[in-house]
């Protein structure tokens, strides 16, 4: 399969595709930055990898990355994204505290994605998720599948099995008002 | 329920910046001028602030769970076309432990255009040193994957290999008499300690002893050579072994040729070692075809 079926996929919330991409990927890049930073623990290694490939599915997503501007490789492009982690490990990392690790700017721009929200709600973050998983399905699922995934309302109603995308809709102010009230109390 | 909806949809273009200038400003002025709407706008940011969150916690969870369908991560079997510092600019530098990512391609053209231009250069140069030299495994790597991955190191003394002075289990050579041993004996005790290099010292005395030439003798001597990084030594001692008479050597013959398939790897003498592999493997029934099949597969042998 080539690189642009992959994001495509990727883009239509498809994360079963990304096993595919990890087992493509995962021994290949720890070994490299394994041997890059020796000191680097395997745990954190993989950790560093698992959150760069949560980062290539945002950007699809989001439609940051596409399949007309994909200019390099995907593998390339997710390589990036893994080194920008690697060094924002390393600079917070107090293991490398002797270390002094600089990236162009450019680059680590292109692939910038601090979660500005977790900034600003920060502890009240947890208390969504809760209710969440106390709301159960097909609530949780569908706003997940929206909000998260990106998901067309047509395509939500197909998987979840709504009439139309209408209904889905409807379904879905419903889950946020419940949740909303779930929350305030 | 139509209201909510209608707001609910308004809120969400305007989180996702996809509202018109217009109705972005008429937007605004009503967060500031209906107290209700206000509210209702900061729940909902916070829902779904809070959503994607555990959502992404989700996804990360699934990805990690990936793993377990791996086969174990192995740096010895570590086959890459990319070179962190060539094609991504990665610097570490060790003396004053200073880490840079830097893009040369970067540094002359305009910041815009720079990351793809970066990477243009980049999958011209690896397209270009895949070609001659990415599609084999370094020998160094070959090496050490057959040797210590899908070996096991250093050939095990075998008490079975008749063993000389018939050590009992446990017995450290300390605790045996020395002048006892003559130099043969030393040696594979030696080697038992895996004190390669005193093995190779007493093998090398006891040359020319009776029994010097035996297939047991070359086979330990052959793998102390090795194990010691004498891959010359260990080849010319395996060859040595494997043109005694057929009747001789029966026992060791195998063996021998796997260890002489590592000695070529060690020495970087590929075609060789990939012959002497293929060996092993033509043969159903050798025990070391199972090994040497997972040699042959895994190593990307390329043009030598």
């Amino acid at each position: 399969m080539d690189d642009t079926m992959i994001v495509e996929k990727l883009g239509r919330g498809d994360t079963k595709m990304l096993k595919n991409i990890y087992a493509q990927y995962h021994h290949e890049f720890i070994g490299l930055i394994s041997r890059k930073f020796p000191r680097l623990k395997y745990d954190d290694a993989e950790d560093i990898f698992n959150d760069a490939m949560v980062s290539l599915y945002e950007n699809i997503t989001k439609g940051k990355l596409n399949k007309d501007n994909l200019t390099s490789t995907l593998k390339t492009y997710f390589f990036q994204i893994g080194i920008n982690k690697t060094l924002a490990f390393i600079k917070k990392s107090s293991r490398f505290s002797d270390l002094q690790v600089s990236i162009k700017k450019e680059q680590s721009d292109a692939f910038d994605d601090t979660y500005e929200e977790e900034i600003e709600f920060e502890g009240k973050l947890k208390l969504v998720e809760g209710c969440m998983e106390k709301m159960g399905n097909p609530c949780k699922t569908l706003l997940e599948l929206y909000y998260y995934h990106k998901c067309r309302m047509v395509e939500i109603a197909e998987r979840l099995g709504y009439n139309t995308a209408d209904v889905a809709k409807n379904q879905k102010a419903k889950c946020m008002k419940r949740l909303r009230k779930m929350l305030v109390n | 329920m139509e209201k909510e909806i209608k707001d609910l949809e308004l809120i969400e273009r305007y989180l996702e910046k996809t509202l018109p200038n217009e109705e972005r400003l008429q937007f605004e002025t009503r967060l500031k001028e209906d107290e209700e709407f206000s509210t209702l706008y900061k729940e909902i940011k916070l829902v779904i602030a809070g959503v994607k969150h555990s959502s992404r916690k989700d996804l990360k969870k699934q990805i990690a769970g990936f793993a377990a369908e791996l086969p174990a991560f192995s740096e010895y079997r570590l086959q890459s076309d990319i070179d962190l510092e060539r094609d991504f600019g990665l610097q570490v530098i060790e003396s004053n432990l200073k880490v840079s990512a830097r893009n040369e391609a970067q540094s002359s053209k305009s910041s815009n255009q720079s990351w793809s231009y970066g990477i243009a250069a980049a999958i011209a140069l690896v397209i270009a040193a895949t070609f001659l030299f990415f599609n084999q495994t370094p020998p160094e790597k070959a090496y050490n994957l057959a040797y210590q991955e899908i070996g096991e190191g250093p050939y095990k003394f075998l008490a079975d290999d008749e063993d000389p002075i018939n050590l009992s289990r446990g017995t450290r050579k300390e605790d045996l008499p020395q002048k006892i041993l003559n130099a043969e004996q030393q040696a594979y005790l030696s080697y038992q300690s895996l004190d390669y290099q005193d093995a190779i010292k007493n093998f090398e005395m006891a040359k020319g002893e009776i029994g010097a030439q035996s297939p047991k003798f070359l086979f330990y001597l052959g793998n102390a050579y090795l194990a010691d990084d004498q891959p010359q030594k260990a080849i010319k001692t395996f060859n040595e072994l494997l043109t005694l008479p057929n009747n001789l050597i029966s026992d060791y013959s195998s063996r021998a040729k796997w260890y002489l398939g590592l000695a070529y790897l060690k020495n970087e003498e590929m075609d060789k070692a990939k012959e002497t592999f293929e060996e092993l493997s033509s043969n159903a029934s050798d025990s070391y075809k199972e090994k040497a099949d997972q040699v042959i597969e895994e190593i990307s042998w390329g043009i030598f």
